[in-house]
């Protein structure tokens, strides 16, 4: 355990460059955990109504920002009929929750939704349910009120999906939601339309008709309804981003401290040549170092992202129940492959350093 | 029949500071296997970087070495020909700190490629012959600087090299762990007709050599 010894001859630098290579494992594990689950959420969710297409408007960026006129939408109704399903979806700044998800649907949805408690609502009595993960943390179970804007609504029942994001929220009547969502004097529209079509042949029938039909709205297959968000396509760049700047800080945070040992030992590192060593003997002792901290960096890393994780979970006013509280096994394997990665991206400099010495010079070095 | 020449040193020289200081002038000697040499002279006479040279830590800007007939100048990595043909000892044992003296022992081994188990059982032979079996597992730093000398004179032998180099090898010792040291070097030149070249200040060292060459300013006289 030579390269142990090594490590331990400077233990607050080794420790110092194994937080440094935990602190960008961590933020990359647990951006990625966020996104990847949000992803996963939200396919879920749309799986769990047994819904086969999505429509949206065409230039929305994000599922809350589409906008489906009422016109639009009676047409796609008198069209498709019971298998389409309106939504209204949006959030509300409320004093139980400041990012609560209400979800506006027709009474034909809420009634096929699955409930742990109480019944169905009824939507024209200013009647809502409530997702399981929400009534959980409001205390809130069938026959409490619930206020929405300026009105109570009764709870009528609490319905899981399996979605955290959509069991965090709330369902009522699309129209109520219509009103609480458009400013006075506006008119209402709905979010996005859910439709049920029975194969993939189908599926690939209707979704060429309703953009025939309808140039300003998109319809995909609801299984790649998370991938198509504009949204998602700005958040992976953004992790993108976030995993490239991790990953250079933490090669150069290792080179500096591979640089550092080769610099002390300069004369060590004389001997050993002296004695026959190459380079690449040399180099691959420092490589035994490196992966050392890296994986120790990787392991601790992953620990910490998790904790982050929990942390954010926990905070009210960022997490609000959606975010994910566990890291998957291929994203720890993932962060391991990476700092491997970064183990030999960080011996290319010292690698430079080893081949330019001389022996001598090495071995008279003070 | 004399056994055949082993070191071939021609018209060696070798200067630093961009030409300023010339350390060696054109030296010259030959010298066969099995044979003790003593190189003496005051210091910065140029008893080290001749060592240097031969050990190929360092290359000539004048004339040639050859080793058995391979011309060193020829030679791309210095890297092969040190750990098959070339033992050093230093003056202050140049042992790795965070490696055992065992460790320190296989080092050199580890350069041939040996396998783990040879490399082992090797570098326990040897220093169990020098009286430091109990000390293997130590780090340099555990032992005294006489036991030192000895493991990195075991260093030195364990892949058998045909050239032993010593730089002032017991400069840094008392009497007896000299004599100990030096009586190594020269019973292993003996039993392995390997040629061992001391550079030493010490007259009773160059006395038990079989011959002596004395440099000054750089040039034999």
């Amino acid at each position: 355990m030579i390269f142990l010894r090594n490590l331990l001859r400077a233990p607050l630098r080794s420790l110092m460059t194994v937080l440094g290579i935990a602190a960008g494992v961590a933020l990359f594990a647990a951006v990625s955990a966020i996104t990847a689950d949000l992803r996963q959420q939200i396919g879920a969710a749309i799986d769990a109504y047994h819904y086969d297409v999505v429509v949206h408007e065409r230039r929305a960026p994000s599922p809350f920002s589409s906008r489906i006129t009422l016109a639009q939408m009676q047409t796609l109704v008198d069209e498709y009929g019971e298998a389409l399903a309106p939504m209204v979806i949006g959030t509300l700044n409320e004093s139980w929750s400041p990012y609560a998800l209400v979800m506006g649907v027709e009474p034909g949805f809420a009634n096929r939704m699955a409930l742990v408690a109480g019944r169905p609502m009824v939507a024209e009595r200013d009647e809502a349910m409530l997702g399981e993960l929400g009534a959980q943390r409001l205390g809130l179970q069938p026959g409490a009120l619930l206020r929405l804007g300026d009105k109570d609504h009764l709870v009528s029942g609490i319905f899981r999906t399996g979605s955290r994001m959509f069991d965090g929220g709330v369902m009522i009547g699309s129209r109520q939601a219509q009103r609480l969502f458009t400013p006075a004097g506006s008119e209402g529209h709905f979010t996005l339309a859910l439709l049920r079509t029975g194969d993939r042949a189908e599926t690939a029938r209707m979704i060429t008709e309703v953009q025939r039909r309808y140039p300003e709205l998109r319809a995909i297959p609801a299984t790649e309804f998370a991938g198509a968000l504009r949204l998602f396509r700005v958040v992976d760049a953004f992790v993108g981003t976030i995993a490239v700047v991790a990953l250079v800080g933490t090669v150069l945070v290792v080179t500096n401290t591979l640089l550092m040992a080769v610099a002390e030992r300069t004369r060590e590192i004389g001997i050993l040549m002296a004695v026959g060593w190459t380079p690449w003997l040399v180099l691959r002792m420092l490589l035994a170092e490196s992966v050392l901290l890296c994986l120790a960096g990787a392991a601790l890393g992953n620990v910490a992202g998790l904790a982050l994780l929990h942390t954010v979970n926990g905070m009210e006013t960022v997490g609000f129940g959606w975010i994910p509280v566990s890291l998957s096994p291929s994203l720890v394997a993932t962060s391991f492959a990476l700092t491997l990665v970064i183990a030999l991206l960080a011996l290319a400099w010292p690698a430079v350093v080893l081949w330019r010495m001389q022996p001598l010079a090495a071995l008279r070095h003070e | 029949m004399s056994e055949p020449v082993l070191l071939q040193v021609s018209d060696l020289g070798r200067d630093y500071d961009h030409g300023r200081v010339r350390a060696l002038h054109e030296v010259s000697f030959s010298a066969q296997r099995g044979q003790t040499l003593a190189l003496t002279g005051p210091s910065g006479c140029g008893k080290s970087t001749l060592l240097s040279l031969v050990g190929l830590l360092d290359r000539p800007d004048r004339g040639r070495v050859q080793v058995d007939g391979i011309d060193l100048a020829g030679l791309r990595r210095g890297a092969d020909f040190r750990a098959r043909r070339v033992g050093f000892v230093f003056q202050f044992h140049h042992m790795v700190p965070t490696m055992t003296l065992q460790e320190n022992v296989e080092a050199p081994m580890l350069a041939l490629g040996v396998p783990l188990a040879q490399r082992r059982a090797r570098a326990a032979q040897l220093l169990d012959s020098m009286g430091l079996g109990a000390r293997a597992g130590f780090l340099p730093t555990h032992v005294s600087g006489g036991e030192r000398q000895r493991a990195a004179v075991a260093r030195a032998l364990v892949n058998r090299p045909a050239l032993l180099l010593a730089d002032e090898p017991t400069g840094n010792l008392d009497s007896r762990a000299g004599e100990q040291v030096i009586e190594l070097l020269v019973g292993h030149a003996r039993s392995q007709q390997a040629l061992l070249l001391v550079a030493t200040h010490n007259p009773d060292i160059a006395a038990a050599m079989d011959r002596r060459i004395e440099l000054l300013d750089g040039r034999r006289v």
